[in-house]
């Protein structure tokens, strides 16, 4: 697998009001023959916020049409990989956070390292902080 | 949401009698006749659906029309929700 999507990656792609929809979509649809994923921390947050109506309004899916629209997504010619950690967080890592939100994204981080592909996200710090497990959407 | 109304007697009674020719409280609640009512008499539109393309392999889905504005603060929010 080379490409790892974070959570904004992958659920801007799937929807169209989100405003890095294009980008996510066209970006997506060119990687995907090399080899794709979502940890499943991200398959269940895509869930989530597909499901909640402060984000999707009175249109909020419910969880098998959330869960239809996820596995979908990772059908077709190219399929996408939805992996496990191969291992526990590793504190070497997970020290360098500089708040809470920080530790889900570096353990997403630590996820695509241990299965040998890069992280692949929007997200300016992220890429800042770890430009060799990280690729840019673009 | 839950409420209570203050209702004159005669709209009460009406409730009340169409409930039982319905079949009675669970099959016609109180809250149900008063929705179905409020949603004839005065137009509201039906909650939108969000359009959704399931093509294997590239799933877009377009948000219902009260659908807030996607922002990441939203979205970061609504994961720690």
């Amino acid at each position: 697998m080379q490409t790892l999507l974070d959570n904004d990656v992958f659920f801007s792609a799937l929807v169209r009001s989100h405003p890095s929809h294009v980008r996510s979509r066209r970006w997506l649809d060119k990687v995907k023959p090399a080899g794709w994923g979502i940890a499943a921390e991200t398959y269940l947050a895509t869930v989530r916020l597909l499901m909640n109506p402060k984000v999707m309004g009175s249109g909020a899916l419910s969880a098998p049409v959330a869960l239809a629209a996820v596995e979908t997504e990772l059908s077709g010619s190219h399929p996408g990989l939805v992996v496990v950690a191969p291992k526990r967080p590793a504190r070497s890592l997970l020290e360098r956070a500089t708040g809470h939100r920080q530790i889900m994204d570096t353990w997403l981080v630590q996820i695509a390292r241990d299965t040998g592909g890069k992280l692949a996200t929007h997200d300016t710090g992220l890429l800042s902080q770890w430009p060799e497990q990280t690729i840019r959407v673009d | 949401m839950k409420t209570t109304l203050d209702l004159p007697a005669d709209v009460a009674q009406v409730l009340r009698l169409e409930s039982a020719r319905r079949g009675g409280r669970k099959a016609a609640s109180l809250t149900s006749l008063v929705s179905a009512a409020v949603r004839k008499t005065y137009g509201m539109p039906a909650a939108k659906k969000p359009r959704i393309d399931l093509t294997p392999g590239r799933v877009v889905i377009r948000t219902a029309a009260d659908a807030p504005k996607l922002t990441p603060a939203l979205i970061t929010a609504a994961l720690y929700d």
